[in-house]
């Protein structure tokens, strides 16, 4: 269970990061979403206890972020964004390393490090520096630590980032197999569909978004997406939302798409907001 | 008081990952640990021979201190660039564990160096057995001083690109400015008191009296510590292991 009541954060020099955020969710798998700048990654570091909140309550399985760091670090795995791997050591020594940093003796370290490596197709490549391997296969000793970690709770703050689509795919899977809690944050709108139980969106540090991608696209469900024309301004294209019946008279002259997570993106974390 | 007890199996596994691995694989890096000490030992040696046992106990002096400080550049790095601290912070380890296995790796990784120096100042009779054993001691109390200190500059500094220059002025502050590579007394006493604040001069005073260059001086014992115990707390309890 994650619970937040009015957590804020406000960094040195006066950004505020997080806004009198309150939300709480007890789904298996929760996916924060906001652009860059809304806040996912601050609110992942004060929930996995690598950052304090300026105020507020955080709880994640009921342990206090702040107060009771030191037996929730028992219980969560996580992963930062932009975590790169040491390029002098293989991905075996990142697992095992890792796995003691968690408590674990050096035989079941090894062990499930093999498991772990084993299962993100890396274990041909456990001796390997990890300047000799890709992107993506560094990306996956990350995954293989979280993987092997046992935790409770995993943060995967954007683990599929710079991934190609196959090995998107790949980690996907490996994240739907984890017995585990897992709390992702993410760009990509299909990573979200694919992998949320529930999506809390973010804003400027504030929830905008809750629910289900059912229940999100729920009250978008008569509606469609007009390419072309309208206000609403995405880069160099205007769009608009309309309804099915409305939209036929565009049917021909421009392109028609039904609404997906990513318009609700656009319509509640992009800068159009106001607009 | 609740005594917290260290992670000495990742303090094994770090040591391992981090400094074993550049033995094994990165070993132009250990032969870099080398170049400093024993160019000065070879000026030393060209201006005066008189000096040459101070270069090769002040060798050993500075590689010690250099394991010690150019830490900086590898918290930073590790916490900036591989997101290494974040990653531990979310786990079992605490800022200790994580002080003593960075400081134990590069140990390991520049062994052979450290071996080097021992070897030549056994070879040189700049010291014998039982004062080498002393050396030791006190060069491990120094490492450990100078890699307290390390991490503690390190929180303080935000910028990656920041991390070598102050690593690198601070090295050659720490190793130069001390009598390491010359006696002691050459300095006046209150000079010596000023720079006492630096934990290679109590270091060099005391080892060049167990090395016999100079009248032994014990009470050098006192500063050093007081420096590892104060080095100690501020990096435990004031340094940014979570961030704020």
């Amino acid at each position: 269970m994650i619970e937040v009541f009015h957590l804020t954060k406000v960094y040195k020099g006066g950004v505020k990061a997080l806004d009198d955020l309150t939300f709480s969710s007890s789904v298996k798998r929760l996916t924060l979403l906001g652009n860059n700048g809304a806040g996912k990654t601050t609110l992942v570091r004060i929930l996995s206890t690598q950052l304090l909140p300026t105020s507020g309550i955080a709880r994640v399985e009921g342990y206090d972020v702040v107060k009771d760091a030191k037996k929730l670090r028992k219980i969560i795995s996580s992963i930062p964004q932009e975590a790169q791997p040491v390029g002098i050591a293989s991905p075996l020594e990142h697992v095992v390393m890792y796995l003691t940093a968690r408590g674990f003796s050096f035989k079941d370290a090894y062990e499930s490090a093999r498991k772990a490596l084993k299962e993100v197709n890396l274990w041909e490549f456990k001796d390997k520096p990890a300047d000799e391997l890709s992107g993506g296969m560094k990306r996956k000793i990350f995954v293989a630590m979280a993987l092997a970690s046992n935790a409770e709770v995993i943060f995967l703050d954007e683990p599929t980032v710079g991934l190609d689509p196959l090995s998107r795919m790949e980690v996907w899977s490996i994240i739907r197999s984890i017995p585990s809690k897992v709390i992702l944050t993410t760009h990509y709108m299909e990573e979200a569909e694919e992998l949320s139980e529930e999506i809390v969106m973010l804003r400027k540090g504030k929830v905008i978004l809750k629910g289900n991608l059912k229940e999100l696209l729920g009250k978008f469900k008569d509606m469609v997406r007009v390419e072309g024309i309208g206000d609403l301004k995405v880069g160099l294209m205007n769009i608009m939302y309309i309804n099915r019946e409305e939209a036929a008279k565009y049917v021909g002259k421009y392109p028609i798409k039904p609404v997906t997570l990513e318009d609700l993106f656009i319509i509640y974390a992009g800068e159009n907001l106001e607009s | 008081m609740r005594v917290r007890i260290l992670n000495l199996k990742f303090i094994i596994a770090f040591a391992m990952f981090y400094g074993y691995t550049y033995l094994k694989r990165g070993f132009v890096y250990v032969f870099s640990y080398l170049a400093e000490p024993l160019a000065l030992m070879f000026l030393l040696y060209m201006i005066n021979h008189r000096y040459l046992p101070y270069g090769v106990l002040g060798g050993l002096v500075t590689m010690i201190m250099g394991i010690s400080i150019n830490s900086i550049g590898d918290y930073v790095y590790l916490r900036n660039e591989i997101k290494l601290q974040d990653l531990l912070v979310a786990s079992q380890v605490g800022p200790t564990d994580y002080i003593l296995g960075l400081t134990f790796a590069n140990l390991i990784f520049s062994s052979p160096g450290i071996l080097g120096y021992i070897v030549l100042n056994l070879a040189l009779r700049v010291v014998n057995v039982v004062s080498l054993v002393f050396v030791i001691l006190l060069s491990l109390l120094l490492l450990f001083t100078g890699s307290f200190l390390a991490f503690m500059i390190a929180s303080f500094i935000p910028q990656t690109r920041y991390s070598w220059g102050v690593a690198t002025i601070l090295f050659i502050a720490f190793t130069i400015l001390p009598p390491v590579y010359y006696p002691y007394t050459l300095l006046p006493s209150n000079v010596i008191y000023a720079l006492s604040m630096i934990p290679t001069t109590p270091t060099s005073i005391i080892a060049q009296g167990l090395a016999g260059l100079q009248e032994l001086n014990i009470k050098y014992l006192i500063p050093l510590f007081v420096e590892f115990i104060v080095f100690y707390l501020i990096s435990v309890k004031v340094s940014r292991w979570r961030s704020k």
